[in-house]
């Protein structure tokens, strides 16, 4: 578990994503970071790499896909059901916190509401999932 | 509004889970315990009802080293409500055969048992108390 840790993000939001990774350059100090447009996009891309992303932050409310589906397909199979997913949304629908808790999420977490905010998100995040968190595929030591 | 943070620990009572318990209080975290000792934990704590609408779990935490983890986490997964709750598994153990294991059962993460729980607890709270929605749990759907 001492491979270099990477993060996969899911968001249609071109903001969201564009400010996702610079907090997490920030936080890693490396780019390190899978960024998907889709569901679809997450699936082919994940088809190319080695070992797990040390967590998956997935967007809800996309078009086509939305993040339920693709919690869904990813914890129908077998080589993702073990992958962390942090849902990432600005959803404060309860039902949504729920269901995504029934799919098999490992976290909710609260999308912020303005940018300022992104940077301290994410250094939460990774402060306790890489940092205090052991998960099957990474960890910063 | 989302459903704040309540920690149910199940574990042996140890000097080191006295030191969990410590830092609990000093960030101000609700919590319960129930010692594997006590008639199945789980089982106990929700037959009981002890789970009552002043506590009620949105987090639980395992001690991997004094209680039996798939034990606990079987009887979590297979109830229709408590299933949501998310599960932290801790242990002295940082083996992949051993986080491999707690993800496979269904928990929502391990941590390996940290040194000093008051300096672990400061990341700890940053992420659960400050930044995630726990599900809705009421104390009238988690009597088993």
């Amino acid at each position: 578990m001492t491979n270099r840790p990477f993060i996969a993000v899911v968001d249609d939001d071109e903001d969201d994503l564009f400010l996702i990774q610079e907090a997490f350059k920030s936080c890693l100090n490396e780019e390190n970071v899978i960024l998907a447009s889709s569901g679809v996009d997450l699936l082919l891309r994940l088809e190319t790499v080695s070992i797990l992303p040390s967590f998956l932050l997935l967007d809800l409310n996309m078009p086509q896909m939305s993040g339920f589906d693709v919690l869904t397909r990813l914890r129908s199979d077998p080589r993702y059901t073990l992958m962390p997913v942090l849902i990432f949304s600005t959803s404060n629908a309860q039902p949504d916190v729920d269901r995504a808790y029934e799919l098999g999420a490992n976290s909710y977490v609260k999308k912020p509401a303005s940018f300022a905010d992104y940077k301290s998100v994410v250094e939460d995040l990774c402060n306790f999932w890489l940092r205090v968190a052991s998960t099957p595929s990474s960890r910063i030591y | 509004m989302f459903y704040p943070l309540y920690v149910l620990t199940i574990g042996a009572d140890t000097p080191d889970f006295h030191s969990l318990t410590k830092a609990f209080h000093t960030y101000g975290v609700p919590h319960q315990h129930v010692s594997p000792e006590e008639d199945g934990s789980v089982a106990f704590y929700f037959y009981k009802e002890r789970a009552d609408a002043m506590f009620v779990p949105t987090l639980i935490m395992l001690d991997n080293d004094t209680c039996q983890s798939a034990s606990v986490l079987g009887q979590l997964k297979h109830h229709s409500v408590l299933r949501r709750i998310p599960v932290i598994i801790y242990g002295r153990h940082n083996n992949p055969e051993v986080v491999t294991l707690t993800y496979q059962l269904g928990a929502a993460c391990y941590m390996p048992r940290p040194d000093n729980w008051s300096s672990a607890m400061m990341a700890f709270c940053s992420y659960w108390q400050k930044r995630v929605a726990f599900p809705a749990i009421r104390a009238e759907d988690i009597l088993l």
